[in-house]
């Protein structure tokens, strides 16, 4: 059975921000609108995150999720995953992680044209002493299924 | 969704060349021959990459995707990933990466048989040691 809808994000990649926010690429972005007005579909989301250009003074917290931005706007249950990062060191720099978020079966809200986007924060920005960086997600893609 | 058609890499690992090119284990390597001519067909593949006292001044790119090799040989669009290693100047061990390949939708060629494989590089060679590819799978519909 091939998939319904599949994004591949595209485009300039997103930095995090201590704000939770829509995961925004230059081009396309990872978020689906659902046509079906009820039902429930499975959703796969995956991010590779970079940390290369980080520094960290302490570990900090990447959420990334799901939410529904539209009829009665909501997170989207069970989709959050939090991934702690590590002390950065002059010795190493940090490599990419890829993040799956939990596979999500999503109840479609009962009218049609769903909005469903992936959000992601920080819990504090990349910084040691005098020192700074970004964090950015550089490839994002939602995958929906019946 | 039924996965019918898997493989499960077994055998010697696959140490990274800065070439692209197949991942080829010992014993069983990650390949799917499809029997089907034509539809489409979800396909999910993943790697776990270990290094093995590798020591690298600088950052390294790992590209992993999916490729069809007959048929009219192409990559599978969207299947790509890259990964940026960090640095690491002292041989310690570092944390290997599990790497989820974006899942794709294959759509196939009209002949039987078509066979997509695992295929992966580094954009350049450590200063010493290896990076190697110590697990990898694909799974599929039939």
């Amino acid at each position: 059975m091939p998939f319904m809808q599949n994004i591949y994000a595209a485009g300039t990649p997103y930095t995090l921000t201590i704000f939770n926010a829509p995961v925004t690429f230059g081009t396309t972005s990872p978020r689906v609108t659902f046509r079906a007005a009820n039902g429930t579909r499975i959703i796969l989301a995956r991010v590779v995150i970079d940390l290369s250009g980080a520094m960290f003074a302490d570990g900090e917290v990447i959420s990334i999720y799901l939410r529904r931005t539209n009829h009665t706007p909501a997170d989207v249950p069970n989709s959050l995953t939090n991934f702690q990062l590590g002390i950065w060191t002059p010795e190493q720099s940090l490599s990419d992680a890829v993040v799956e978020i939990p596979p999500i079966e999503y109840t479609l809200s009962g009218t049609p044209g769903d909005v469903v986007k992936l959000y992601a924060s920080i819990d504090d920005i990349p910084h040691d002493y005098d020192m700074y960086g970004e964090v950015s997600i550089r490839e994002a893609s939602i995958i929906v299924k019946n | 969704m039924p996965l019918r058609q898997r493989a499960y890499a077994t055998g010697t690992p696959y140490v990274l060349t800065n070439t692209p090119a197949q991942v080829q284990f010992g014993t069983t390597s990650p390949i799917i021959t499809f029997i089907r001519a034509n539809g489409k067909l979800i396909v999910l593949a993943r790697a776990v990459v270990n290094f093995v006292n590798a020591v690298m001044s600088t950052e390294r790119n790992i590209t992993l995707k999916l490729r069809r090799t007959n048929h009219t040989a192409a990559d599978i669009p969207n299947s790509s990933t890259v990964i940026k290693v960090g640095v690491s100047t002292s041989g310690q061990s570092m944390t290997g990466a599990v790497v989820e390949l974006p899942p794709v939708e294959v759509t196939l060629s009209g002949t039987s048989g078509d066979v997509v494989e695992l295929w992966a590089s580094i954009d350049s060679l450590p200063d010493s040691g290896d990076i190697v590819i110590k697990e990898a799978s694909i799974v599929s519909e039939l």
